[in-house]
């Protein structure tokens, strides 16, 4: 008796400790970007100067815009190009599918750093460097492998007679995919949609290498505004995209349900 | 054995063309062919060369155990699945390579298979929006077609909202609104509760009755296909058995995996004897002979099967003498309220069942009865189709 209760114990410290270590950064985050006293610890008082400093930066809110768009853009080419794909590894069975399989996935495996590092020489050589599109196809790719993942496991689940049974009452192909599969995978589309959106929102090496000159995202404008200041107004900015990701994954956790996109 | 689809429905030839407007009518009589349709996958063969006909107006069955082919044969109707094979006709047109949206059909799904995001009034119009109807014909159409499968009322509510039953019926009136040349439907009470399969298979009886919609039905289900079809396609392993009647089909199946199949069935092994007419003599290992009727020709010295239903099996306790006659003893009597059924183990040593009803009279276990068997209901079937099961 007295052993499993002394497991069951240490088991609940352990969990807590690592639920403190994990929320423990964004904690300290939240307080110093509220703390009157810069860095200075423990806070003796209550301030949002440093939000209000963030947030009428003219740099942040142009970099905000930037990796809005981006984010969007990348998000909504990243399902288009994965969609199809997804369709035809579920559907279909043909020589070298494994192999395709592994190469849509490949971005993962490979660091992120290395991978943007080679998409900068690559887009040089022939003579792009870093611009807008080079931009964009770098988060494109990066988030790709993730929109695959869950929009394969929400055509896995998709009964295939849903599509037999609109090509029987006269539906062709491209009338099925917009009347009836892409409505019945809509949950699984919005989770793509958003993971994509947020993890091209939170990218920086990608960033790094390939946004070119007043194009700059958040998480890049935030780090060069680091590397030179020390004060609270990137921990207050840092708080707000901490706050926004938040609401974010509340919102899919609404419309879809946050256990679906955590299993797929 | 592969029926007697080939005799029973030759190719129509037109020595001099099909000239006169009575033949292009006759023509328009079958509203599906199967023309010796084959599917293969990989290296086995799901539907081996099956070919029947469905004639306008008619309902008729696919039935046998699972995985016999018979759904597969449906779907390549319906063209989800292309044939390796083999020709389909509807309506005289060749819809073999078509794709299922160009083949003007109904088809109701065992799952429903009713759209989710959509409403009842969505799913059904649905197929009418594609066809650039306007919105006052699809709205009444919708109406018509939710009430006559007893759903008015229900047009705005989802599929989630709606019992099995009611989910089926709107499946129905989806396929009814286009007013299909021929309905297709895959078990489609299969997934509900017995009380409501039997309710629901007397309305649909009455609705094709009333609509006189040309119809095949997949089932398992044997009393399903007896009731509702017009004939029936008895199908195994890939291949069809037989196409016939419902009566027909009982009374007189083509082989023993038919009469196994539908309902329940005794057979005698023997040898076959001389045939006068239809009847022959059928030599038990016994070395008793009995008479019995054959269909079809059966050559003198071969090994055959006599096949007498349960309920053909009368017992009586006296002694009785005369041709036909079998001796044995009950050795398992069950009482089911208005019938009784008993094991019957002949001297001979097989064992026949028996099925009679209650007013008979009781038999006890272990007492010793005599058998009378009518010729005409004894069925003799070639033992070579009888090495099938």
């Amino acid at each position: 008796m007295i052993r499993l209760d002394l497991g069951t114990a240490a088991l609940r410290l352990i969990t807590l400790l690592m639920m403190a270590f994990l929320v423990f950064p964004i904690a300290v985050t939240l307080v110093v970007a509220v703390n009157p006293r810069e860095f200075i610890l423990p806070p003796n008082g209550f301030t949002l100067d440093w939000f209000k400093a963030a947030w009428s930066s003219q740099t942040f809110l142009r970099g905000m815009g930037v990796s809005l768009v981006l984010g969007i853009s990348a998000a909504f080419l990243a399902n288009a190009l994965a969609l199809p794909a997804a369709m035809a590894l579920v559907r279909n069975n043909f020589a070298g599918k494994a192999a395709i399989n592994i190469v849509l996935m490949s971005p993962l495996l490979i660091p992120t750093t290395i991978f943007s590092l080679a998409l900068y020489i690559y887009f040089v050589r022939i003579g792009y460097g870093s611009g807008l599109v080079p931009l964009l196809v770098g988060h494109t790719i990066h988030i790709m492998p993730y929109a695959l993942r869950i929009l394969t496991a929400s055509l896995h689940n998709l009964d295939p007679s849903y599509e037999e049974a609109a090509a029987i009452v006269g539906a062709g192909r491209i009338r099925t995919l917009f009347s009836v599969t892409l409505p019945v995978i809509r949950t699984g589309l919005v989770s793509s949609f958003a993971l994509c959106f947020i993890l091209s929102w939170n990218d920086f090496p990608i960033s790094v290498f390939l946004a070119p000159p007043g194009w700059t995202p958040l998480p890049v404008e935030l780090f060069s505004y680091i590397k030179f200041q020390y004060d609270a107004v990137a921990a207050a900015l840092a708080s707000s995209l901490i706050l926004l990701s938040a609401l974010a994954i509340v919102i899919i956790d609404r419309l879809a349900g946050l256990r679906r996109v955590v299993r797929s | 054995m592969s029926g007697r689809p080939a005799s029973q429905y030759p190719k129509r030839t037109y020595a001099n063309g099909p000239r006169s407007a009575e033949m292009k009518h006759s023509m328009s009589n079958d509203a599906i062919q199967v023309l010796g349709v084959i599917k293969r996958y990989g290296a086995t063969t799901a539907v081996d060369n099956v070919s029947f006909n469905v004639a306008q107006g008619e309902f008729v069955s696919l039935l046998g155990p699972s995985g016999c082919g018979k759904t597969t044969t449906l779907r390549m109707i319906a063209g989800f699945i292309e044939p390796s094979g083999g020709v389909l006709r509807v309506h005289d047109r060749d819809v073999t390579h078509l794709p299922p949206n160009k083949r003007d059909l109904g088809f109701v799904f065992q799952n429903y298979a009713l759209w989710p995001h959509m409403t009842v009034a969505e799913n059904v119009g649905f197929g009418l929006k594609l066809r650039k109807k306007s919105r006052a014909f699809i709205r009444d159409k919708i109406a018509e077609s939710l009430s006559v499968t007893g759903l008015s009322g229900y047009e705005d509510r989802l599929p989630r909202q709606l019992s099995g039953g009611q989910q089926q019926r709107v499946a129905l009136a989806r396929a009814l609104a286009l007013e299909p040349q021929v309905l297709l439907m895959d078990e489609p009470l299969s997934n509900l509760d017995r009380a409501l399969r039997v309710t629901m298979r007397r309305e649909l009886k009455e609705l094709q009755a009333r609509m006189k919609m040309t119809t095949l039905y997949v089932t398992h289900d044997q009393e399903e296909a007896l009731s509702l079809s017009n004939r029936v396609v008895i199908m195994n392993r890939g291949k069809v058995e037989q196409v016939a009647a419902p009566y027909e089909l009982y009374e007189n199946p083509a082989t023993s995996f038919v009469a196994d199949f539908v309902g329940v069935t005794n057979f005698l092994e023997g040898t076959a004897l001389g045939m006068d007419g239809k009847s022959v003599g059928v030599k038990l290992a016994s070395g008793q002979v009995l008479r019995a009727i054959a269909k079809e020709a059966v050559t003198s010295g071969t090994q055959v099967r006599a096949l007498i239903r349960p309920e053909r099996v009368t017992l009586m306790t006296a002694s009785i003498e005369g041709e036909n006659v079998l001796t044995g003893r009950v050795i398992l009597s069950e009482y089911f309220g208005a019938v009784l059924r008993y094991s019957v183990q002949l001297d001979s040593g097989e064992v026949l069942r028996s099925e009679v009803h209650n007013f008979d009279g009781f038999i006890e276990d272990g007492a010793r009865v005599w058998i009378c068997v009518l010729p005409e209901h004894l069925r003799v079937i070639p033992q070579e189709t009888a090495a099938l099961t």
